[in-house]
C-alpha cells in the first residue's frame, strides 16, 4: 500500500532532499509538499489525509508549531524537523504534539535513515 | 582597749594613727624592721576583739590583714604603692582615652568619608542620624533631611519599590534585620538603584530602640548587570541564528552534494569530481566550525545546577571513559585524589576535566606515550584544586596567553580542531566561580590547574 506523507518546509531544496531521503527507502511513498502554515493546514483538512507529516519548525517568518498542533487534531502522527539543535525547540516540538524531533544535519544518507528511523516509529 | 603604738617618724601618719584611737579603733604604725613584732602585737589585739589593726610594709600584707579585720592603718611604704598603682591607673586611662579618640577619629572618618549613606532612625521612622554621603547620593541637603517629620527617605523611592522598602523597616522593628534593593528618584530627576541593609538596634531589654542602616549607590552595577543580561540575549539570538540560519545552507550543500554523488558521480569528468570533493571537505569544515559556535554560546548561557559532587569519582569516570582511547594511542592515565565532596555543578566539572584529557591526548608526544596524571586536593580557601598534567609537546610560552582565547590553537599543525575546547574550560571554570592557569614547557609537557570554589569537604 502507498504511503502518503506530508512535508511541510519553506526552503525547496529541503523539501526536495526530504522527498529523496523518502523515496529512496520508500520507493512506494507518495510525498505532498507545502511552504506555509496555510498550505499545510488546507493539505491536512483535504482528502486524502497523510499518514505522517514532515514538518520544519522554523518556516521563514512562521512558526511550524501551529501545524504540529493541527496534526495532533486530526490524529495524523508529526515529524518536526530543524537545522536548531537547541533543547528548547526540541521540547517546543514534543510539547505541540511531535512525535519524534529529526536534526536536519549530516550528509544526505545518513540523514535519509534517521528520518526512515522516525517513519518507522510514528507509521501505524 | 586602747593600743596605739607609733614606730615612724612621719608625722602625718602619726596624726592618722591618733585620730583613728580617738575613733575609737585601733591604730598600730610601724616602720621598717619592726614588721614582726607588731603583726604579733596587732594579732592580739585582734583577739581581744579591737575594731583592727594593720600593720606591713607591703600593699599585699596590709589586704591579707585588713580582710581579717576592719580597719585599715597604712604605713608609707604602702602608700608609695597605693601612689605608684594610681599613677599606672592614671595612665592606664590616659592610654584608654586616647585609643578611644583614635576609635572616635577612625568612626568619624569613616562615617564622614564612606561611600555609603548611614542613617538611624528612631522607632517613629524620623530619622536622628544621616552620615554626610546621604547628601551625595540623594542630592538633598542633610537639613532637609532631618527637617522631615518622618522618614524623608521614603519620600524619594520609587513608586513601585516603596512597599518593599517600607516593608524592610517594619521587619526592623520586630527585631529581624533586613536586606532591600530599591530604585529612588536622586533629586537631579535620575532614577538610581540603592542597596539598604537594615538592622535593629536594641536596648538591653531587647527592645527596638532605633534602625540602623546602610545604603549604597548600586546604579552602576545594576545598569551593568541589564547590559550583560542583553548581551546574554544577544548571544541567545546570535546562537539561534547560528544554530538555523546558518545550518540550513549547510545542510542544502551536503545535501545536493550527496545527490550528486548518488545520481552523477559516474558521469562526471575528473575534473568536477575534484572541485566538488573540495566543496565537500570545506563544508565538513564549516559543520564542525558551527558546531564549536555553538557550544561555547551554549557554555556562556548554560545555568549552572550545583550538588554535592563526589570529586574522586567523577574523575575516574573521565578516566574510564577515555580509557579505550588512550589504549589505541598508547597511555596511562593516574588519578589522584585527596578530597570527596564539592558543591558544583557536576556536568560542567565534567566537561572541563574531559576537555583537558582529551587536549591531553591530541597532543601528545609522538617519541613518547602518553602519561596523563589527574590531582584533585582541596584548599584551606575551600576550594577545589585540579590539576591535569600531561607529557605532551607542551605549549611555547609565547602561545600561552592566547590559548583560551576561542578559535585560538597552539598546534595547528598537529591535529584538527576548531581551537573552542580551552576557551569553553575557562568559560565553564568562571561559571563555577573558579579559574583556569597553565604551565607549560615544550617538549616536557603542560600542566592546566583549575581552581573551583565550592566548599570542599575533605
Amino acid at each position: 500500500m502507498s504511503v502518503r506523507l506530508l512535508i511541510v518546509d519553506d526552503e525547496p531544496a529541503h523539501q526536495a532532499l526530504m522527498a529523496r531521503a523518502i523515496t529512496t527507502l520508500r520507493p512506494d511513498a507518495s510525498v505532498a509538499c507545502a511552504t506555509n502554515v496555510a498550505q499545510a493546514l488546507a493539505l491536512l483538512s483535504s482528502a486524502p489525509t497523510p499518514l505522517a507529516a514532515i514538518v520544519d519548525l522554523q518556516l521563514g517568518q512562521e512558526s511550524g508549531l501551529p501545524i504540529l498542533s493541527a496534526c495532533q487534531a486530526v490524529n495524523v502522527p508529526a515529524i518536526a524537523v530543524s537545522t536548531s539543535t537547541l533543547s528548547v525547540d526540541v521540547q517546543a516540538c514534543l510539547a505541540h504534539g511531535a512525535r519524534c524531533f529529526v536534526q536536519k544535519e549530516g550528509p544526505l544518507q545518513s540523514f535519509a535513515q534517521r528520518l526512515e528511523d522516525a517513519l518507522r516509529k510514528v507509521l501505524p | 582597749m586602747r593600743l596605739l603604738l607609733t614606730l615612724i617618724n612621719q608625722r602625718w601618719w602619726t596624726v592618722l594613727a591618733a585620730t583613728v584611737v580617738l575613733a575609737g579603733g585601733w591604730a598600730l604604725l610601724a616602720q621598717d624592721g619592726a614588721l614582726p613584732l607588731l603583726t604579733l602585737l596587732a594579732g592580739c589585739a585582734i583577739g581581744l576583739g579591737g575594731s583592727g589593726v594593720v600593720v606591713s610594709r607591703q600593699l599585699r600584707g596590709a589586704r591579707a590583714l585588713r580582710e581579717g579585720r576592719s580597719g585599715v592603718l597604712v604605713i608609707d611604704d604602702v602608700w608609695r604603692e597605693l601612689q605608684h598603682e594610681r599613677r599606672g591607673l592614671l595612665g592606664e586611662f590616659d592610654q584608654l582615652l586616647l585609643a578611644y579618640e583614635k576609635l572616635e577619629e577612625r568612626y568619624n572618618s569613616l562615617t564622614e568619608n564612606l561611600a555609603a549613606a548611614i542613617v538611624i532612625r528612631d522607632v517613629d521612622g524620623k530619622i536622628r542620624y544621616c552620615s554626610p554621603y546621604t547628601e551625595v547620593l540623594t542630592g538633598y541637603p542633610l537639613a532637609a533631611i532631618y527637617a522631615e517629620h518622618g522618614d524623608f527617605l521614603a519620600s524619594i523611592v520609587h513608586e513601585e519599590d516603596r512597599e518593599r522598602y517600607l516593608r524592610a523597616l517594619r521587619v526592623n522593628l520586630i527585631g529581624e534585620p533586613f536586606h532591600v534593593r530599591y530604585r529612588f528618584q536622586h533629586r537631579s530627576g535620575l532614577e538610581m538603584w540603592a542597596e539598604m541593609r537594615s538592622v535593629p538596634v536594641m536596648n538591653r531589654t531587647q527592645e527596638v530602640v532605633a534602625l540602623l542602616s546602610i545604603t549604597l549607590d548600586v546604579t552602576a552595577s545594576v545598569r551593568y548587570q541589564r547590559q550583560v543580561e542583553e548581551k546574554n540575549r544577544d548571544l541567545e539570538d546570535f546562537t539561534y541564528m547560528v544554530s538555523h540560519d546558518l545550518k540550513a545552507p549547510l545542510f542544502t550543500i551536503k545535501g545536493m552534494l550527496g545527490v550528486i554523488e548518488q545520481d552523477a558521480s559516474n558521469a562526471l569528468p575528473a575534473a568536477a569530481r575534484e572541485p566538488l570533493q573540495h566543496i565537500a571537505r570545506a563544508s565538513d569544515r564549516l559543520d564542525a566550525l558551527i558546531a564549536s559556535v555553538l557550544e561555547y554560546a551554549r557554555v556562556s548561557t548554560a545555568e549552572s545546577s550545583f550538588e554535592p559532587i563526589d570529586v574522586e569519582r567523577l574523575l575516574h569516570d573521565v578516566a574510564r571513559d577515555f580509557s579505550a582511547q588512550l589504549q589505541q594511542v598508547g597511555g596511562t592515565i593516574e588519578v589522584t585524589c585527596s578530597t570527596h565532596t564539592l558543591m558544583t555543578d557536576k556536568l560542567k566539572l565534567y566537561q572541563i576535566v574531559a576537555n583537558l584529557v582529551g587536549n591531553a591526548i591530541k597532543y601528545r608526544h609522538p617519541d613518547r606515550p602518553v602519561r596523563i596524571e589527574l590531582r584533585a586536593s582541596g584548599t584551606a580557601r575551600g576550594e577545589l584544586r585540579l590539576e591535569v598534567k600531561d607529557n605532551g609537546l607542551g605549549i611555547p610560552s609565547d602561545r600561552l596567553e592566547d590559548i583560551f582565547r576561542p578559535f585560538h590553537r597552539a598546534h595547528q599543525a598537529v591535529a584538527q580542531g576548531s581551537g573552542i575546547g580551552l576557551a569553553c574550560v575557562r568559560r565553564l571554570a568562571e561559571k563555577l566561580g573558579g579559574r583556569v592557569e597553565v604551565e607549560s614547557e615544550v617538549e616536557h609537557g603542560t600542566t592546566f590547574t583549575v581552581m573551583i570554589r565550592g566548599q570542599v569537604v575533605p
